[in-house]
């Protein structure tokens, strides 16, 4: 008897959730997208590709070394600032830091001619200058997100002299023949880099989100039915648009850049190899004195773990830490799950450095 | 079937049989969609980390780039016929247009002093004295 009432019990509440399933899906087709960036911000610099953004800040008196977030090139910055309470920028925020994120627009068909040097040599000197300008401090931490964190490398290697004063990156790789998907689909044999670049100008959008696409084939599918089966959840059907919408939010890469990393990263692992080269002046990781601390995600699927783990070993500094945490390339930096145990370890880790 | 297929649904059966608390069909069914999406996911990247699935995958890509080409070329031919600019002519005036922009920009600097910025409203400037709290200080040490 008890167990015919479990059963009935338990058809009841799928029967709710079914209506309710209804009720809402029809509600999720007709709302609008979600809105994103809540945190109040000013543009500093706006110029092609690039954006340099100053946020206000949310408490009375801040550390006096203000942090600059570096978003990797192919998605928007957002991911950082997805919703209230959802937002690693309102966390840092809240918690006494100045902040400021370096975003990226799509770059312009005319733009096509950026390269790896305009982004390291020109782009975030820029910015961090900027940021010196704005809070009048002579130094800056510097947090980049996985090809962020590469060019935030190559920047800190190239300047050791300043004015950076601590570096953290989270999903970064470093040996790319670890990534063995990438590798698999950039094969040198079949892969013509230049015939896309010629035909495009510009890497497309679609085409790169179609090769993210192509290493969890089962992942749209799958995603869509857990959608639709907590479509009565309202709190799962936020974090899912949010996440969605930024997933597919990708931006298309510039061209020379995009060749430039095709042939000199993924083909030639010049950064792995100390062979990488910015404008010919050589960028060696073991340059890079300032306290670092590098952040891996256990199930990254596009950085996997081999990928980034030789960095501890490469970097020159002495004050170096490296945190593996629970979750995937996106869950590490947004989401629920960042919350808990991310943000608070890189609160930690930059209060004592950021005096 | 594959076995990841089925796993779910016998559970669910065996679960009767043994005379276990069975697994609901619902929860049942979430949990083979999980295993078929990691098993798929698997199968699709062995699958794609095959040369011969690049080379296909890249052959595509080639075929589309060269109808791309000559559809551009085509056009190219047929605007510049018809006496209009083509993409590469449009491309073109709006490099020159970033150029003005900057132009516009550095003007913009030495005219106001602060370059760049699009900020309407006075940023609030708190004290930058903030030390952290003492207990990480004392675990970072």
């Amino acid at each position: 008897m008890t167990e015919q009432a479990g059963i009935l019990e338990k058809a009841q509440s799928e029967f709710e959730r079914a209506m309710q399933r209804n009720i809402k899906g029809l509600g999720y087709f007709t709302s609008p997208a979600p809105v994103v960036g809540p945190c109040v911000k000013d543009t500093l610099i706006a110029r092609g590709t690039l954006r340099l953004y100053h946020y206000r800040p949310l408490a009375d008196e801040v550390y006096r070394v203000p942090i600059m977030l570096v978003m990797a090139t192919t998605n928007r910055g957002y991911i950082f600032d997805l919703a209230p309470g959802q937002s690693l920028v309102e966390f840092l925020l809240k918690a006494g830091y100045d902040v400021f994120m370096v975003d990226w627009e799509a770059p312009r068909p005319e733009e096509k001619n950026l390269g790896i040097d305009d982004y390291v040599l020109d782009f975030l000197p820029s910015c961090a200058a900027k940021v010196i300008e704005t809070t009048g401090e002579p130094d800056i931490n510097v947090v980049g997100y996985c090809f962020g964190g590469v060019l935030s490398l190559l920047w800190a290697s190239l300047h050791p002299d300043g004015p950076l004063k601590s570096l953290v990156t989270f999903t970064t790789p470093v040996d790319f023949t670890k990534m063995e998907l990438f590798q698999a689909w950039a094969d040198k044999r079949f892969f013509d880099v230049d015939r896309l670049i010629d035909t495009y100008g510009n890497a497309p959008a679609d085409y790169l989100l179609t090769v993210f696409d192509l290493w969890r084939p089962a992942g749209r599918a799958a995603a869509t039915f857990r959608l639709w089966d907590n479509y009565w959840n309202d709190e799962f059907v936020k974090g899912y648009r949010l996440i969605e919408r930024w997933s597919n939010d990708m931006l298309p890469l510039a061209g020379r850049y995009f060749k430039e990393t095709t042939e000199q990263l993924m083909w030639d692992n010049a950064l792995f190899n100390d062979r990488m080269e910015v404008a010919g002046r050589p960028a060696r990781l073991s340059n890079i004195k300032v306290p670092y601390m590098h952040v891996a995600a256990e199930h990254d699927h596009i950085v996997p773990r081999p990928a980034s783990e030789p960095l501890m070993g490469m970097i020159g500094s002495e004050d170096k830490t490296e945190l593996v945490l629970k979750g995937g390339h996106v869950s590490l930096v947004g989401g629920a799950n960042a919350v808990r145990r991310l943000w608070p370890q890189l609160d930690l880790w930059l209060q004592e450095r950021s005096v | 079937m594959p076995e990841t297929l089925d796993r779910a649904p016998r559970a669910f059966i065996v679960g009767n049989m043994t005379g276990e608390t069975p697994k609901d069909p619902f929860t049942a069914f979430r949990d083979m969609v999980t295993q078929w999406e990691t098993t798929a996911n698997e199968w699709g990247n062995k699958m794609m980390s095959t040369p011969e699935a690049v080379q296909a995958m890249q052959m595509g890509t080639a075929t589309t780039l060269k109808v791309k080409e000559a559809t551009a070329d085509t056009m190219a031919k047929a605007l510049s016929a018809a006496n209009m600019p083509s993409k590469a002519d449009v491309e073109a005036i709006g490099e020159r247009l970033l150029a003005v922009e900057a132009q516009l920009a550095r003007i913009e600097a030495l005219l106001t002093g602060r370059a760049d910025s699009v900020a309407a409203v006075p940023v609030p400037r708190p004290k930058r004295t903030k030390t952290p709290p003492a207990k990480a200080v004392a675990k970072a040490k």
